[in-house]
């Protein structure tokens, strides 16, 4: 779920792609196979589940590219704004992970694949369908727009230090 | 107090992001698994059998009842040799071993000349066999090498009707107990005569469109009233009330309010409180003892009491629900077709219990989508008659 999560924009969206994604598991269990070398089943079958919801949350975008539609994005964002406003400095798994939900689909699927789950520019190209030189900048731009949301809760906390 | 974030390098906010990524474990959510389940469900593998499923168990609860009472006659009747006919003593032969005492040699010498001299006149007169037609008004069955061997002094008025052939000197065959009586007819001798009778009806049932899109089994609770025509036709009426939760697909589904419906629209899920009143004809096909087979058919009415679906639709792989319900707007007069087979047992003159497993196939289109809904169940039953 927390993939689903971090490849949607809410939960939602999230827990689509995540039924979806069992659905694939469960057509496919009977590909699955672990290497006689390896003694252990449960990493091999974590990787292969993981990889399956990458996938289908990869497909999830592609979906979404052909019907989109409108994001309250400013709403979501006041609401984590109020929420993250708390007494620590530094922000949860939770509020970062909700931070990328909060980037556009085709900026979140680029941070995604290539800062979380290791991918070149070039395979994400070949994933998603658009150029290296695209997804080049669709990072550069998903770093930068966090960037910003950071450093709108940066002051805001600061604000509060302060008082 | 520490640096702002958004003054990290591109390499220390990805590893924050990673990080954070690695150790994110979402909320549970109870209702993703339960929407899951049903997604599973219809991905389901579609094993031919489980087409057949449902008119397979009923089948198969009669033919065990069937079974079971086969069996257990069986045990209860005594083998063909212990039979004995009146105004024969063509049996007499076979007797012989069982009516001789091992241990008195007395005895012995007593009982082996008259036994020897009966069964040769019986033989000289050409008696028939047990077969025969005048051997055909059997009225008692004992167990004579038991009576033999057992020794009682006394005579019981059962045994009076042996006949000449049992007139053995020094040998009285009693039994050790009571006997199974049985009717020249062999039926119907713990059968109630009685006309009317109500029945407390209860049962699990299973309600589909296709056999394929079963979704949870339903039941059934209700009362019925009925009127013996003849010793084998029987009238029946009643109110049954029953839940009936089903699955349809939307080329099975059709709404009188639209000529076309979503073009998103997946799948239906509906669980319906039915009102059934049924009016039925019984035949009962073959009985004996305290026991009959029956056979039953006849017109259900529905009353659509309430009407709960679940509409889900699936645009481009995102998928959301949509649930509504109606009360009181539909019913559908005679549109229903019983169909059942049972089995009935007597416990006393007045009560009986019976299992009846059944189909109900429509006629029409029931409920708000004018769904084709077949229902198949077993009806468990209390009945009393006066």
């Amino acid at each position: 779920m927390g993939i689903c999560m971090r490849y949607t924009r809410n939960r939602e969206d999230a827990t689509e792609v995540l039924n979806d994604g069992f659905v694939k598991i469960f057509r496919n269990v009977g590909k699955f196979r672990v290497d006689d070398r390896s003694r252990q089943v449960l990493p091999p079958l974590q990787a292969w589940i993981k990889k399956i919801m990458v996938y289908t949350a990869i497909d999830h975008f592609r979906a979404q590219q052909k019907f989109p539609h409108l994001e309250d994005i400013l709403g979501h964002q006041a609401a984590l704004e109020n929420r993250i406003a708390g007494p620590l400095e530094t922000l949860a798994y939770e509020d970062l992970i909700s931070l990328v939900q909060q980037l556009s689909p085709a900026y979140r699927a680029v941070f995604n694949l290539y800062v979380i789950e290791g991918f070149d520019h070039e395979e994400i190209a070949q994933k998603l369908g658009i150029s290296s030189g695209t997804s080049k900048s669709n990072l550069a731009r998903a770093r930068e727009s966090l960037r910003k949301k950071l450093k709108r809760i940066d002051e805001r906390t600061f604000v509060r230090y302060d008082q | 107090m520490s640096e702002p974030l958004s003054d990290m390098t591109n390499e220390e906010m990805d590893r924050r992001f990673r990080e954070a990524a690695e150790h994110f474990i979402p909320p549970r959510d109870p209702d993703a698994w339960v929407k899951m389940e049903r997604i599973l469900d219809l991905e389901s593998p579609k094993k031919a059998y489980r087409k057949y499923l449902f008119w397979i168990i009923p089948v198969a609860i009669l033919a065990l009842l069937a079974g079971g009472y086969w069996v257990h006659r069986i045990r209860d009747q005594p083998p063909a040799h212990y039979l004995v006919k009146t105004g024969t003593r063509s049996k007499i032969p076979s007797l012989k071993a069982p009516l001789l005492p091992a241990k008195s040699s007395a005895a012995k010498d007593q009982q082996t000349g008259p036994v020897n001299q009966t069964g040769s006149r019986s033989a000289a007169r050409g008696n028939p066999g047990p077969s025969s037609p005048e051997n055909r008004r059997s009225i008692a069955v004992i167990a004579l090498h038991r009576a033999a061997q057992s020794g009682f002094p006394e005579l019981t008025p059962m045994h009076q009707t042996f006949g000449e052939g049992l007139s053995v000197p020094g040998i009285s065959p009693v039994l050790p107990g009571p006997l199974p009586v049985f009717s020249a007819s062999g039926k119907k001798a713990g059968l109630s005569t009685r006309r009317w009778h109500l029945s407390l009806v209860t049962g699990p049932g299973l309600d589909f469109v296709d056999a394929s899109l079963w979704s949870h089994p339903g039941g059934y609770l209700g009362v019925l009233a009925g009127y013996s025509l003849s010793g084998r036709w029987q009238l029946e009426a009643g109110l049954i009330y029953s839940t009936q939760i089903y699955r349809a697909l939307p080329s099975q589904y059709h709404p009188k309010d639209y000529s076309t419906l979503n073009p998103n629209l997946s799948q239906i899920d509906a669980s319906c409180e039915v009102i059934d009143l049924p009016l039925n004809i019984r035949y009962n096909v073959w009985s004996s003892g305290k026991s009959r087979f029956f056979a039953e058919s006849g017109i259900s009415s529905y009353w659509m009491h309430q009407e709960n679906y679940t509409f889900l639709y699936d645009n481009a792989g995102v998928q959301r629900n949509e649930s509504w319900g109606i009360k009181d707007r539909d019913d559908h007069p005679l549109s229903i077709l019983n169909l059942s087979v049972g089995f009935e047992h007597q416990l006393n003159d007045r009560f009986s219990w019976q299992v009846e497993p059944f189909a109900k196939l429509p006629l029409s289109g029931i409920g708000y989508g004018r769904v084709k809904l077949i229902s198949t169940g077993v009806y468990i039953s209390l009945n009393y008659r006066w």
